[in-house]
């Protein structure tokens, strides 16, 4: 089931009224940030956030000066997927039983990369297996732990530098790849909705807020959320950086809506990774050779998984 | 009507009476029956409310707390190792001032693995801000849950309570169970209508960080959690007379003294330790010993004051621990500190012996129990602690 949604067509039309509001302390150029407004711009009042620790806590959500307009609850690191799966089942059971005013109030869980694709998976996968809850999960990947001082998650890519892979004389960079979080999150069939997002794309974004928010089911959001202080690019190229994740293919644009895949931003050809990768002072250690191993990784899932990007079997 | 119930089917059928909306449950030995028992009652149509089937402890305390938050009357619990897995939550119930009840099956914690019992669990939440009961029989399970719900949705406290049902004993032996009808529970515990809950129409940011300088509340957020504590020991006294004036019974909120008025030395324990005691009691009585015990029915709030006034008169006092507390003042254990900490102020200060008894499930039978009180005599007559701690019913002499 699934209820009407209006779509947004383009930024003009986006709700003048903002639910995400001044008041947080983020870094200049913060992409997390951006992404809360247009996530609580698209969501409207009649919501309740529980949001994990992490930057968009510690950083963004102070007492006397907190920035949210709707009802907001702190949840611990690893927990929201069951905060998120909690608020719903206290309001559905409430509601049932007369003890709440039937109303649609719309459930956000919001956790960063390492809340939610490391601590919390295990969270995220219970509450997802929950078909007849409905209430959204949000993960932003700023792609390290970034309020602690910029950690390594397993989603921080292959090569970076972070204060937990310095570099150094014996190139102790990050040896992993980025973790296949979609691909996690797709094989949970009981959700009826799923997609990649990023705040280059606002409009796409807020739209995929609203369709996920008009599920009756779990839904989940990926939000690729670019951060000057951890990636070590000047602030005001924010919204390049995020653009290029998109445009070399290092972020693919998609949804999935029960079982049925659809690139929604698609970029024609893709820019070479290395137009990505030079700008940020984390990769500046990368030699050629390294780079040219993370362009063929790139276009290996892009071009022999079965699902680009998602599911790593051959085609 | 008496119905025959185990400790934790007591609890289920309170939880049961109670209306609760939502409830999360992940197995552990040996608190699982009780969550078998609460979807037994939702499967028969018993009881409306939300079963959450968790991914793990962790999951199924985050689960509760932000039910309870949504205003929702929830019920959880777990055991030993499992308590611990879920600590993180277990940690923020009580800082967010919630009245969730939960139910701790005790169980000692692993390595080597064991179903026994020990109180180390629930002393790993001694300081967090819960109250804890702790049963003898399954009525006083019964019992003890309606009243930790009322004082816990109590505004003056807003606190979490932990019913403590010792594992593999209480949680699993039947006695009958007097049930009384439902809407004497309603009146005894009105429907919950939590003060703080979280509603769009009540926009209000919860738990924001309060780190810098000029917003740290947080030490007026502790005092106001330590005045709800003090709130606590009212209450409990106020729940407990209303409770005895409605059904009879539960008229101590914080001892089950057995003859100890007229005794010379006493054993202070918990829980189930005295059903090996009693036999034991009665039998040196017939001998002319003027041997008794105090059982606390309570460990939080702590009731020092009423304990000091109750234990200066004795010639002895042993101080039961069913767990162990490496390395603490006189290497005793967590009551024989509680206890000899509110000794401190007392007019006359008996002596105090400690026993480390029936840790990883070991019964206390009428041996362990005669051992102490030799013990305990022994101390009385010559007025010296030879050996202050003492661990009974030990295997095999000196380890």
């Amino acid at each position: 089931m699934t209820e009407a949604y209006e779509r947004i067509e383009n930024v003009r039309e986006a709700p003048l009224e903002e639910e995400y509001v001044c008041g947080h302390r983020t870094s200049q150029g913060c992409m997390p940030a951006l992404a809360m407004r247009l996530i609580a711009k698209a969501a409207g009042s009649k919501t309740v956030v529980v949001g994990a620790t992490g930057c968009m806590y510690v950083a963004n959500t102070s007492y006397y000066t907190t920035p949210w307009a709707f009802p907001w609850v702190h949840t611990q690191l690893g927990a929201f997927g069951s905060a998120a799966l909690g608020t719903a089942a206290g309001f559905k059971a409430q509601m049932r039983k007369g003890k709440l005013n039937k109303e649609k109030i719309n459930v956000i869980g919001i956790a960063g990369d390492g809340g939610g694709g490391d601590m919390g998976i295990t969270a995220l996968s219970g509450a997802l297996t929950y078909s007849d809850y409905s209430f959204l999960t949000v993960i932003y990947d700023n792609e390290s732990y970034a309020n602690t001082g910029i950690q390594v998650s397993s989603l921080t890519p292959w090569g970076a530098l972070t204060t937990f892979s310095p570099g150094g004389r014996e190139k102790f960079f990050h040896r992993r790849e980025k973790k296949n979080i979609m691909g996690i999150v797709a094989a949970h069939h009981t959700t009826n909705y799923i997609a990649t997002a990023s705040p280059g794309l606002p409009v796409d974004l807020m739209n995929k807020v609203k369709k996920a928010l008009s599920m009756e089911s779990p839904t989940f959001l990926y939000i690729h959320t670019p951060c000057p202080k951890g990636w070590e690019y000047p602030p005001k190229d924010s919204v390049k950086i995020a653009k290029l994740a998109i445009e070399t293919g290092f972020i693919p644009i998609y949804e999935i809506e029960k079982g049925t895949l659809d690139f929604t931003y698609k970029p024609k050809e893709r820019k070479p990774v290395r137009e990505y990768l030079q700008p940020q002072g984390r990769f500046t250690q990368l030699t050629d050779e390294d780079i040219e191993q993370v362009q063929s990784d790139i276009d290996r899932r892009w071009e022999e998984w079965i699902i680009p990007h998602t599911v790593p079997l051959k085609k | 009507m008496k119905k025959l119930m185990s400790g934790t089917k007591a609890v289920a059928e309170a939880v049961k009476l109670l209306d609760i909306d939502v409830a999360a449950g992940y197995p552990i030995r040996p608190y699982t029956a009780v969550m078998n028992y609460v979807t037994e009652h939702i499967g028969n149509g018993d009881l409306d409310a939300d079963f959450l089937w968790a991914d793990c402890e962790h999951s199924q305390f985050e689960i509760c707390k932000h039910a309870s938050l949504t205003g929702a009357r929830v019920f959880t619990g777990s055991s030993g190792v499992g308590w611990a897995q879920g600590f993180e939550p277990l940690v923020i119930i009580p800082t967010l001032r919630l009245p969730v009840v939960l139910m701790l099956g005790n169980r000692a914690f692993d390595d080597p693995g064991t179903f026994g019992v020990e109180w180390n669990d629930a002393f790993t939440s001694r300081d967090l801000g819960y109250l804890m009961c702790w049963p003898e029989s399954p009525q006083e399970a019964f019992d003890f849950t309606l009243i930790a719900y009322k004082i816990s949705e109590n505004k003056d406290v807003y606190l979490p309570s932990i019913v403590n049902i010792e594992g593999g004993v209480l949680t699993h032996v039947e006695r009958p169970v007097q049930v009384p009808p439902k809407e004497e529970i309603s009146e005894y515990v009105p429907p919950l209508d939590l003060e703080f809950k979280v509603h769009p129409d009540k926009p209000s940011t919860y738990a924001a960080q309060v780190d810098s300088e000029g917003k740290m509340i947080l030490c007026e957020m502790r005092k106001q959690a330590d005045q709800a504590m003090k709130n606590a020991r009212r209450s409990t006294e106020e729940a407990h007379q209303e409770f005895y004036e409605k059904w009879g019974r539960q008229k101590d909120p914080y001892f089950d003294d057995y003859y100890a008025e007229d005794a010379e030395v006493v054993v202070v324990t918990m829980g189930t330790m005295v059903w090996g005691m009693r036999p034991v009691v009665r039998e040196l009585r017939e001998e002319g010993e003027k041997v008794g015990y105090i059982r606390l029915k309570r460990f939080r709030p702590f009731p020092d004051q009423k304990l000091k006034e109750k234990l200066s008169r004795y010639k002895a006092v042993g101080v039961c621990d069913r767990e162990i507390s490496l390395g603490g003042p006189k290497d005793g254990g967590v009551i024989f500190q509680e206890v000899r900490s509110s000794m401190y102020d007392a007019p006359n200060r008996p002596p105090l012996l400690n026993f480390y008894i029936g840790l990883g499930g070991r019964e206390v039978d009428p041996s362990a129990a005669n051992e102490m009180y030799k013990a305990l005599l022994k101390t009385a007559e010559t007025g010296k602690i030879e050996e202050p701690i003492q661990w009974i019913g030990l295997r095999g002499g000196e380890q």
